[in-house]
Parts: C-alpha cells; structure tokens; sequence
C-alpha cells in the first residue's frame, strides 16, 4: 500500500445543466426535504445508467465511476477528448471543487496547476506576485524567500521584477507564473496543460523541469494534454478517459492507439454531392471524401508522421469513354496558402483514363509519412481533362492533424513556428 | 482500518457539518497577510490622495450627516455632544461594520477566478478582509481620538474619558468584527448560488443603518412619540450594532451610560452568526464551483 499515491475510487460527479433561477430553487428545497428524511444523496440523484444523461433529467453525469490508481514517483499522462472528463477530474483531485459520490485517497501533499500565476494582482511588482502567488499555492514566506533567486532565475524576468505586473507582456507574466510552480515541492503535481503557453524554449525548459521533478525528486506527476508528443515523452503510464469513465489504462505506448480508436469510432466522411458552390461541367463529380489510416479505416484526425489517405469517391455523371482524367487535391493551411498538391499526372507522369461503362469509382491520394505539424488544414479538389474542368470543390474538408513522433525522438518543433516536418538528420 | 491511517488526505462528497479544519486556515497565515497587503495596495493604487483616503472617507461621510441631520435637522443638538463629534463616532465604527459585511458578502463571486483554479483554506479570505478592516478601523479610530483630544481641550466639552473605559474598547470591535464577520459569510454562502442577495444586502446595511443610532442616539428615538418612534425603539434594541456604538460614545461622552447587559447580548448574537457563518461557508466551499 505504501508506493500509492493517489487511489481513487468509484468516484462520480454531477453538474446541474440549464440557468440557475427560481426552477432551482423549487429543486433545492426538494432536496433538502429528501434529505431531512434521511436519504443519502445518492438516493436521490439516480446514479444507474450507463449514459451521462440520466433519464431526460437536467443533470449530467461528468465522471461515472472512475477508478485508479497511481504510484508514488510515477508520470501518469491522463488523455481523452474534450469532455471525455479529464478536466472535471483534475478539479476534484486539487480541490477546487467536490466529488458527487466516491472517494480520493491522497498520500501526500498535493499542489494543481491548472493554471499558472493563479491570483497575480496587476498592480502589485514582480516580486511581490511571486510571494502571493507562491503563498497560494501552498508555500510559506521563507520557502518562498530562500527560492526567489532561483524563480527570478528560471523566469528570467530579471531587472523587471519591481515593476508591476500589469506592464508585463502576457508571456512574462506566464513564465513569471510557471516559475513559481516550477519550485512548488509538493509530494504531487497536477499539471493541465499549462505548457502550451510560452515559447518553444521556455515550453523545452518546463518539460525539462518537469522530468526532473519526477524523475530525479522522486514526485508523482499527473498530466493532462491532447499534446500526444508530450505525453509520449513525459508519462511513462497513460489513463484514457472517455464518456467520464475510464476506457483504459497502461503504458503510454499502447494507450495511445487506443486513443485514437476512440475517435475512429466517430464519424469521418463527409459528403460532397450535397456542396452547391462548384466549378465545372459536372460530367464526374466529387461524391464523398473520407481520411483513412493504412488499414482503411477512417480517422478523424492525422498524426505527424503517421501513414494517411485521402480516399475520393467519384461519380460519372455522363458516362462515356474518358481519357486523361486529371486529379487534384491541393492541401491548405488556414490562411489558404497552398502547402502541397497532389495530382495524379504528377505522381505517375500521366493521366488516367476511364471506360464508358464506369459510374463510380474511388481514387487514393496517399500520403506515405505526413509532413505537418499538429494543426487544421482544409483541401480543395480539381478533376478535369485537357479541354474541360469536371468539377472543382473548394474547401471539400478539413484534415486536423495531432503532434505525433514524426521523429520517433517523441519531440516536435513548436507549430506556430513550424507547420512543415521534413526527414532529416543532423550528424557530428 | 490499517489502510486508513496511511493516508495524508481523504477526498469525499459530504463533509461533515462541524469539520472545521480552522487549523488549515492558520496554516496559511503568510497567505491571509499578503491577502491583506494586496488589498491595502490595491485600495489606494492610482488615486492621488492615496491612504489619505482612509480619513477622508469618514470626515466627508460626517460632514455630511452633520450637515443633513445635526444642522439641518436639528437630531443632535439634544446629545450635548458636537455634532461633528457625535457623527463621527457613529460613522466609524459603523463603516467598519459595513465594509466587513459588503466586502466579505462576495468572497465567493469575487474570487472564484482563483478558487476555481487552486485550492487553499477558503476562509483566508474573510480573515484577511477581517484584518484589513481592521487596520482602516485603528487609523480612523485614531483619527477620531484626534479630533476628540482637540476638542477637550480646546473646548469646555463635558467628557467623561475614564481609562478604565478604554479596556472595553477591544470587546467592542471583538463584538463587530464578528458581527460583520458572521453576517458577511453568511451572506457570501448564499449568493454562490442566487445572486439576489447580493442586491438586498446592499440595501439591507443601509437600511440597518438608519435603524441604529450613528444618526439619532437612542434617547432621541425614545423621545419621538407615536407609532413610527415605538417601531425605531424596538428595531434600536434588537439590533447588535447599537450597543457598540452607543459603548463607544459611552467611553468618551457624558451622558451616555455604558450597559453592560446590552454589550452581552450583541457579543452573544454575534458569536452565534458568526458561528453559523463559518459552519455555513465550510458547507458552501466544497462545491460552489458548480454553481457560481
């Protein structure tokens, strides 16, 4: 029992849906007096059901039944979609708010970040925000006296630290904040997401940071992130959450397929007959598009890296003998700049041609190691011949790619600088 | 149950009503002062006359009722005592009371940006804004003393200052810290959830106000005949504000009698709303998060 630091047990939370106004207040009272009578809470919300929605009841169920366990000096990276419930969890194990039924049992002191400079006041300096702000998370004044040098060091704030905050540009105050965390030292750390702010080499140095804190101090660290290639670097267990349960747990490497399994599952084609602002003669036109992994099954996002196809179902309109049949798909980032094309007559030096007896038929454009950096990006669709345009879809749908470990090093260069992966390798 | 003991903490739904945990609170003491230090900066930041604020609030709010209700209608000219005086007394102690009620009535929906993000003891809070109410209470009390000293001996003021008079002066703010203290949690509790009450107290503190003697002393209401001065009669009784006010004039005026029994019972339903108070605000905390 001792190499615990976290359990939780069937551990559920309730929020209430819609406004609060004078509906609530009748509820309340219903409560109270269901109380007064002696039934348990649980009584009286109707915890059985498998759905987050119970009955046509306004309340939700965010967690349901979540159970775990994590050991004590562990990195356990908590993944799932949004409003798979992580962040609910996250709130309860730091407190900020309660459980609806179940239990945590903590060994240890635990210190959240679910955000950093929690509490800064814009009007008071550097300096004294650090004490306020490490005071709020739990330090006392001499922890944080004997720690300023090396906070004022790690934020690199420097000559700035008398002046108040409200003149700081956003990522000094942000660097100023996870600096002061940086030198929490609690026994547990919850971390949320909180390194996607900053730039790359200050985000380099609180990963750095944060190994150190777990590998070398020997702190249990949960963390939360949809930054697959943090979280493949950092945990060394993952927690996949779905639907405010747990769907599994295990190393990070096997827990991540399942990861995006889960998203497998949702759907992924879209329809492109339905799309009315279209160019061309509409003798074959784009009918549906689908973004397939290399087992063809459809996924709703990419990974850097990972092998994907652009599967373009296809419909003769007018059926005849076609030759030189030209196919595009033209990949955009969000300013519509174009990034890469990818055309049949350049691929394979020639056109394709179709029989007249053909009504549909599929083509792949197939990316063997997607070049991108975690981002949304749409694409636009071109067939035609030599004399005429068949159909043209703008915007024919959006490709949103994850960080994956495009380098098989778990590491990616920050994506507002980088959108673009290239092969290579640096040798001394 | 040997498993139970190896646990630092145990996070579950219902907490029970008296777990206090006060302990908690005063382990963050370095917390409840910065809190306070924030607050005293925060107050005076980007004004020109900066802490002078602290007696210009009072002095302005006493040259007011002294105008309105000394000169103007003539309440004071019975007490024997100078309006400007009379006035101030009334008002310091009572923007004590007020600010403790008002200011701490939002703990929740004023901090629920950093509540909602880490968790700490959520009544430093109070505490701070206890103390920092305090330190404006001690410089406008000295403010007071000032004006009174000057007076004493530039004026043939009838006074009745007895040193003995001033050991009841910590039982006083004691009685109002906790009066404010136990209303304003009390309050804040309730408007994690209906915003309403955040409106009636504004009004409610003002409205308390008239029904207390900072304008009129007792012995004036007494002296109103008919139905109206027998209703401000009974609401001057029950209200815990005005033996401490009324304890104070008794202090530094003749003419005033210091009464024992009234100051026990206004220490006695402060202690009791302060108490529901914190028990009220400990049931709140847990999970105003999902409501506020």
């Amino acid at each position: 029992m001792g190499d615990i630091a976290i359990k939780v047990e069937g551990l559920y939370k309730q929020y209430r849906l819609g406004v609060i106004g004078a509906d609530t207040l009748k509820d309340d009272l219903k409560l109270a007096f269901a109380k007064l009578r002696g039934k348990s809470l649980a009584d009286v919300y109707n915890i059985e059901g498998n759905d987050r929605m119970v009955g046509d009841s306004e309340y939700v169920w965010a967690l349901q039944d979540v159970n775990f366990e994590v050991k004590k000096g562990e990195i356990l990276g908590v993944i799932g979609k949004n409003g798979a419930g992580k962040s609910t969890l996250l709130k309860i194990l730091s407190k900020v708010t309660g459980p609806t039924k179940g239990q945590i049992k903590v060994n240890g002191r635990i210190a959240s970040l679910l955000e950093v400079g929690t509490g800064f006041h814009p009007e008071l300096t550097g300096r004294e925000n650090v004490f306020l702000n490490g005071a709020i998370l739990g330090m006392k004044k001499h922890e944080i006296k004997s720690k300023l040098d090396e906070i004022v060091d790690f934020s690199g704030i420097g000559k700035y630290l008398d002046t108040p905050v409200k003149r700081y540009s956003s990522g000094m105050m942000v660097r100023l904040g996870f600096s002061v965390a940086a030198h929490l030292e609690p026994e547990i750390l919850i971390v949320d997401e909180v390194l996607a702010v900053g730039d790359a080499e200050f985000q380099k140095r609180c990963i750095g940071k944060m190994n150190d804190v777990s590998k070398n101090q020997g702190r249990t660290v949960l963390f939360v992130s949809h930054n697959m290639a943090s979280v493949m670097e950092l945990c060394d267990r993952g927690l996949l959450m779905q639907h405010g349960t747990v769907h599994s747990t295990g190393k990070v490497r096997d827990i991540i397929p399942a990861y995006l399994n889960v998203f497998r599952a949702e759907k992924t084609t879209s329809d492109l007959h339905t799309i009315e602002t279209r160019n061309g003669n509409g003798f074959i036109k784009f009918h549906k598009i689908q973004i397939v992994d290399k087992n063809n099954s459809n996924i709703d996002f990419a990974l850097s890296g990972q092998k994907i196809k652009f599967k373009v179902t296809m419909k003769v309109h007018k059926p005849m003998d076609y030759k030189q049949i030209h196919l595009s798909l033209r990949l955009v980032d969000s300013n519509d700049v174009t990034l890469f094309h990818l055309s049949n007559s350049i691929a394979n030096g020639k056109e394709d041609s179709i029989s007249a007896t053909t009504d549909e038929f599929d083509v792949f454009f197939e990316i063997v190691k997607l070049p991108l950096n975690s981002g949304k990006y749409n694409f636009h669709l071109f067939c035609s011949d030599l004399q005429n345009v068949f159909d043209e879809v703008n915007f024919a749908g959006e490709l949103n790619v994850e960080g994956g470990n495009f380098y098989k090093s778990g590491k990616l260069p920050p994506a507002s600088t980088s959108s673009f992966l290239v092969d290579y390798k640096v040798n001394l | 149950m040997k498993d139970q003991e190896e646990w630092t903490e145990i996070i579950t739904p219902d907490r029970k009503f008296f777990s206090l945990k006060l302990k908690d609170v005063f382990d963050y003491w370095d917390l409840i002062l910065l809190f306070v230090r924030r607050d005293f900066v925060a107050f005076y930041k980007q004004t020109i006359l900066g802490p002078a604020w602290y007696l210009l609030q009072p002095l302005i709010q006493t040259a007011i009722y002294a105008v309105m209700f000394g000169n103007i209608l003539s309440i004071s000219e019975e007490t024997g005592v100078p309006s400007l005086l009379f006035y101030l007394s009334g008002t310091v102690t009572w923007w004590y009371f007020a600010q403790s009620v008002t200011k701490t009535s939002n703990t929740f929906t004023a901090n629920a940006h950093i509540f909602g993000k880490v968790y700490f003891p959520r009544l430093t809070v109070p505490f701070s804004i206890l103390i920092s109410n305090l330190i404006g209470f001690g410089i406008q009390f000295t403010l007071f003393i000032a004006i009174y000293i000057g007076y004493v001996s530039l004026t043939d003021l009838d006074y009745t200052f007895s040193l003995s008079g001033l050991w009841f002066i910590p039982l006083l703010v004691l009685t109002m810290a906790l009066l404010g203290l136990g209303i304003g949690l009390i309050v804040s509790s309730l408007t994690t959830k209906y915003k309403d009450f955040q409106q009636f107290i504004g009004f409610g503190v003002q409205l308390l106000m008239f029904a207390s003697p900072v304008i009129m002393p007792v012995s004036i209401a007494e002296s109103k005949a008919g139905e109206w001065g027998k209703v401000l009669t009974t609401v001057l009784e029950y209200n815990p504000m005005t033996s401490v006010i009324e304890g104070f004039r008794a202090i530094f005026f003749s003419g005033y009698k210091f009464d024992t029994s009234n100051i026990t019972y206004s220490l006695t339903v402060a202690i009791v709303l302060f108490t529901f108070g914190v028990l009220l605000f400990k049931k709140t905390e847990q999970n105003f998060m999902d409501t506020v």
